[in-house]
């Protein structure tokens, strides 16, 4: 009798101290963002599979004369509205070299399951050797920079 | 009365029984109770937030609130790598000090992207217009020196990496604790996509600092070999001045079995420190085990910017198995500077009449010669399980390196002085190493080391020995000839001399080829290797030599199959030995089918027929084992 009451006076303890750490409908619950930027990648060939252009020769460092263009490719996932992309690179003095146009990603109130873009500069003889950075734009808001060489 | 006594004495004795088994469910099941609450160093809101428990990564997305310390932050999307403690935020990023007294901002900063390190509370503020603008700033916005912030892996946190986690959750608020502690509010945990119901307030990662003062139970656990195991640790003051922390273990069966009875032990080990300033540490450091040993030591530390330290150390050592208890004063001393070269010196004596001393000194001189002299004394006394002994050792050597070459010439003497034995040994090594010849297509390094031994003793006076160790080495590596894509040749030989005309000829040979057969997928290989041994004393000689051929097949398809199956084979008798094959193929991210096999040639039998389904976690790896041989089936947790 004294170890079932005990067991129950431990029960009703425990359920006292555990009833605070979980509930089964919390006040904000976290939502899907949209879009979701899934791959930002810098390579020197966009190639065709499947019906879906993909990144080839990824990598963040660019050779004159062996590499003719550096793309900046982005991947996104869960699109449902219309965005729009803008690409700012920025030379190894830390001013821009291309600005690019609006670019729409979306369309009306279509839900994309996969969307992707892409921007890409020539590497020219005259380009300077060094650090650059391309800046990726969502809305005129800032998304995601990747850094590169060019030697 | 009596009988009221007696009654009165059982409620007393009930009432305690109870609250002592009370308290004990309350220590195990919140230990945390028993500590100091830890401050939020971080808060951070957002629409979306995500941690990866195998990776360590944060993300957060839409609407972000974050507060470290005094500094709130907002922008739109977040990552944190909490194994290098480096956070980025993006997008209309605003940084902003509130002044407590009258809810105003005081200070405000605003950019696109701002990357701070968490530990060093310093970051880099980045503006995106026609030229990149950088500032670099503390936590009270002020303007600091420029720092480097290693932050190639941020590339690496996205959101994809975290939803191929094994375990990761969803949340919507985050609060840091000073301990490194994550606590999510709001918290969806999935584990291998499938998510539990929602929890209020759960924990992500247990902290990984220790702060504050108080008792923390690391463990309490229950194994059929140990019985109960435990691991606690306890901090009695952690402040910038003082550090004390003790860590007790306990077994209930030591899986060390030295000392049976008694079976189960508890360890103690104490460090406490009092920090003077960056430079001087006075320290008190103990070890106690429930087997009687124990030892304690008080030492004081003083650092030399650019020079060297000194250390002053007062021990007590309390051994059991019939070793005497021991109290020494140590001192320690090491300096170092380019224009006078290296010097340490330790100095120990035991009250009861031992010492320890020695001397060391190196530096370079003329360039390219380096001088190096070390002598040390140490005398230990009689005890029952000790003989009384005196050594002096000493050792002088004097070094020339110019490029490939270098000659290295050294003496050393080790002297009983109690015995009156001694041993000295001159040397002299010459090295040619690292010679490339036919545009580094061939490599050769050759070495001779020669020693002479001069030993005293008073029972068979003065002797004298020689060995001279002659080696040579040479290697190639070809690629692009004919029919094979890579081949890697390598010979090593070394002879060993020794007095009265003895001598071993050890010599290898290896050959690797590799032949590409279906491009970027199916590769053969084969190893051959060619080993002799030689003694020869006066004109007798004895010898071995063995081989073995290597032969295996690669096979990669898709980036998702891989299969190996290796052939051993005894050119010398002509026969197969055994054979290995293994077969791997990727399910998904980090889901892999992997099966080996091993058949003995000489026995005639399987060795081993093993599948496994691997799911790769980050940390560790989940194996469902199906063993064919002996009929097993298991899942094994393997920490990488």
């Amino acid at each position: 009798m004294r170890i079932k009451n005990f067991f129950t006076f431990t029960l009703v303890i425990l359920f006292f101290l555990f009833s605070a750490c979980f509930q089964f409908k919390p006040e904000k619950t976290p939502s899907f963002p949209s879009p979701v930027l899934e791959r930002a990648v810098l390579c020197g060939k966009i190639v065709m599979k499947d019906n879906w252009a993909n990144p080839a020769d990824e990598k963040v460092v660019f050779i004159k004369g062996e590499d003719p263009r550096i793309y900046s490719f982005l991947s996104f996932k869960n699109v449902r509205e219309e965005h729009f992309l803008v690409w700012k690179w920025y030379d190894p003095n830390n001013k821009v070299y291309r600005l690019t146009d609006e670019i729409k990603i979306g369309k009306g109130n279509q839900y994309f399951e996969k969307f992707i873009a892409w921007d890409n500069i020539f590497l020219f003889e005259e380009k300077d050797k060094g650090k650059w950075k391309v800046a990726i734009f969502l809305d005129e808001v800032l998304l995601d920079t990747i850094e590169f060489e060019v030697k | 009365m009596y009988g009221m006594l007696t009654l009165i004495k059982r409620f007393i004795s009930s009432a305690i029984k109870k609250t002592v088994i009370f308290s004990l469910v309350l220590f195990f099941i919140h230990p945390i109770i028993l500590q100091a609450k830890l401050k939020i160093i971080m808060e951070i809101k957002g629409d979306y937030l995500a941690y990866s428990y195998d990776y360590n990564y944060f993300y957060g997305k839409g609407n972000l609130k974050i507060k470290f310390h005094d500094l709130n932050i907002t922008g739109d999307r977040i990552k944190i790598d909490f194994n290098s403690d480096i956070l980025r935020i993006f997008g209309s990023v605003k940084l902003e000090i509130i002044d407590s007294s009258q809810g105003e901002s005081s200070k405000e900063h605003s950019g696109d992207q701002f990357t701070l390190n968490l530990k060093a509370k310093k970051g880099e503020l980045l503006i995106y217009q026609d030229e990149i603008k950088r500032s670099y700033l503390d936590l009270g916005l002020n303007e600091v020196a420029s720092l480097s912030l290693s932050t190639a892996v941020l590339k690496e946190v996205t959101l994809s990496k975290i939803q191929s986690s094994f375990i990761y959750y969803t949340f919507t608020k985050l609060e840091l604790l000073e301990d490194y502690k994550i606590i999510g509010y709001g918290v969806l945990c999935h584990v291998e996509g499938m998510e539990s119901i929602y929890l209020k307030k759960f924990s992500l990662r247990r902290g990984t600092l220790n702060v504050n003062p108080g008792l923390r139970i690391n463990k309490i656990w229950y194994t059929s070999s140990q019985g109960i195991v435990g691991e606690g640790e306890l901090h009695l003051f952690q402040t910038d001045k003082t550090r004390s922390k003790t860590d007790f273990t306990y077994e209930e069966r030591s899986v060390i079995k030295e000392h049976l009875p008694p079976n189960r032990i508890l360890r103690v080990k104490s460090e406490n420190k009092i920090i003077f300033n960056k430079n001087s540490i006075l320290g008190l450091n103990g070890n106690y085990d429930s087997y009687s040993n124990w030892n304690t030591s008080l030492f004081f530390n003083r650092r030399f910017e650019r020079l060297g330290s000194v250390n002053v150390d007062v021990s007590h050592v309390h051994p059991i198995g019939g070793f005497h208890p021991e109290t020494w004063i140590k001192a320690n001393s090491s300096f170092s500077s380019p224009r006078l070269g290296s010097i340490a010196s330790s100095v120990g004596y035991e009250i009861q009449g031992q010492l320890q001393s020695a001397l060391s000194y190196s530096r370079n001189i003329f360039r390219r010669f380096t001088v190096g002299i070390n002598t040390s004394y140490n005398t230990v006394r009689e005890s029952e399980v000790l003989t009384r002994t005196k050594i002096l050792a000493s050792n002088v050597s004097l070094s020339y390196r110019r490029g490939y070459f270098n000659v290295v010439t050294n003496y050393s003497l080790n002297s009983d002085l109690i015995s009156h034995s001694s041993l000295s040994i001159p040397q002299i090594s010459l090295n040619l190493t690292g010679l490339s010849f036919y545009h580094n297509l061939l490599h050769l390094s050759v070495s001779n080391n020669f020693y002479y031994y001069i030993s005293t003793s008073q029972l068979t006076g003065k002797t004298t020995n020689y060995s001279d160790n002659l080696i040579f080495a040479l290697s190639t590596n070809l690629t692009s000839l004919p029919f094979i894509d890579n081949l890697n040749f390598s010979l090593n030989a070394e002879e060993l001399f020794r007095e009265g005309r003895e001598g071993y000829l050890s010599t290898g040979l290896v050959v690797n080829l590799r032949k590409q057969i279906v491009k970027n997928s199916v590769y053969l290989n084969s190893v051959y290797a060619y080993n002799t041994h030689r003694k020869n004393k006066k004109w007798f000689i004895e010898g071995t030599n063995s081989q073995n051929l290597l032969t295996y097949l690669e096979v990669s398809l898709l980036k998702k199959i891989y299969t190996n199956i290796s052939l051993n084979f005894d050119p010398e008798r002509g026969r197969l030995l055994n054979s290995f094959a293994t077969f791997t193929y990727q399910l998904g991210r980090s889901w892999y089918i992997n099966s080996s096999l091993q058949y003995d040639f000489l026995n005639k039998k399987f060795n081993n027929v093993d599948v496994f389904l691997i799911r790769d976690v980050k940390k560790f790896d989940i194996r469902l084992v199906w063993r064919y041989l002996t009929k097993q089936v298991f899942i094994e947790i393997v920490p990488k």
